[in-house]
């Protein structure tokens, strides 16, 4: 790899790490007992 | 104890590493940005073992403030998650950075001297200068009210990839942001040798609106894991003295475990002047060092 290849690493890397963890916590947030979202709605009949 | 063309005394090192451990301690940082720079200008040490032996010895210290600070309730994990990632690749950054620069040498004075050292030590005068303002900022009557919560510009502002962060109560704070001066931290520590965590402090609490003690245990998990994986890439190059080191570490897990419990027990003006006085000192070390060199 060169150093643009490497330069373009470090500049990628970070979004695809930052996805991640935003991924991770939504969905502890999601399991979370007592969240404070609204609960969702049931539109069963 | 010999390094390179340096005949350092093993008493000196053991006192240097006591004062950094405890320093690093009662403020939650590794220490390091004092530790390199003292290193290379008092003890004439060649300035890439300073850095690959700086971040070896902050694997300790770190480790041992992340312990107490976790017992403790303190520090808000996924800040310290979102930072690692970039924090990894940033490290990787600075340690090639240095290797490039040592092989490089600029004329100063008709004469030719090598790069490396003269970058690193201007790059620690405007980091020990940013360390001060961002203290003295608080000494004027920032530290204590920052015991509470308020939302940082950086809290505020409208960026994607927002979590919310549990432990300090913030709604919103952009993992993207995070990631980057994870990035930047890291670099800082493969480039300088520091952990990054006396940086990423003034960050957390002027920009995102931490509480003084929460930023205090903010940041220790990325600094452990990123200050080994730098002490790796060091060794790697030969960067890394196990003499120096184990005399660092003799006394500064201890002396950072009292620093620790120092920080409830000792009065908040006196640690603030004690912890300017210890930049002031280290920033003048540098500067005159410098002017030695250029002149």
């Amino acid at each position: 790899m060169g150093d643009v290849g490497y330069v373009a690493l470090c500049v990628v890397a970070p979004i695809a790490w930052a996805l991640v963890m935003y991924l991770v916590f939504e969905a502890l947030d999601r399991k979370r007992p007592g969240d404070d979202r609204a609960p969702p709605v049931d539109y069963s009949i | 104890m010999q390094i390179g063309d340096a005949h350092v005394s093993v008493l000196a090192v053991v006192a240097l590493g006591a004062v950094v451990g405890f320093v690093g301690g009662v403020f939650g940082v590794g220490g390091g940005f004092m530790l390199t720079p003292l290193l290379a200008v008092v003890f004439g040490i060649p300035v890439h073992v300073a850095v690959g032996t700086s971040l070896c010895q902050i694997i300790a210290t770190s480790l041992v403030s992340l312990l107490k600070f976790r017992k403790a309730g303190l520090g808000e994990v996924r800040i310290d998650l979102g930072l690692l990632g970039g924090s990894l690749i940033g490290v990787d950054a600075g340690t090639r950075t240095l290797a490039a620069l040592a092989h490089r040498t600029v004329v100063v004075g008709g004469v030719a001297a090598p790069l490396a050292p003269l970058v690193l030590q201007v790059a620690y005068v405007v980091m020990l200068a940013f360390v001060l303002v961002s203290f003295s900022r608080g000494a004027a009557g920032g530290l204590e009210p920052l015991d509470y919560l308020r939302f940082g510009p950086l809290s505020r502002a409208r960026l994607p990839l927002a979590v919310r962060l549990p432990t300090v109560q913030l709604p919103r704070v952009s993992m993207l942001l995070v990631a980057y001066v994870g990035l930047g931290l890291g670099f800082l520590s493969g480039l300088l040798g520091l952990g990054g965590g006396v940086v990423l402090m003034p960050i957390l609490v002027y920009g995102f609106g931490f509480p003084m003690r929460q930023a205090a245990g903010t940041g220790l998990l990325m600094l452990f894991v990123s200050s080994m994986f730098g002490t790796a890439r060091h060794a790697m190059m030969g960067n890394v003295s196990l003499p120096l080191a184990m005399a660092l570490l003799a006394a500064s897990p201890v002396s950072a475990l009292l620093g620790s419990r120092a920080t409830k027990r000792l009065p908040a003006p006196l640690l603030r002047r004690g912890f300017s006085a210890v930049v002031v000192l280290t920033m003048c070390a540098v500067v005159w060092d410098l002017a030695r060199k250029v002149r």
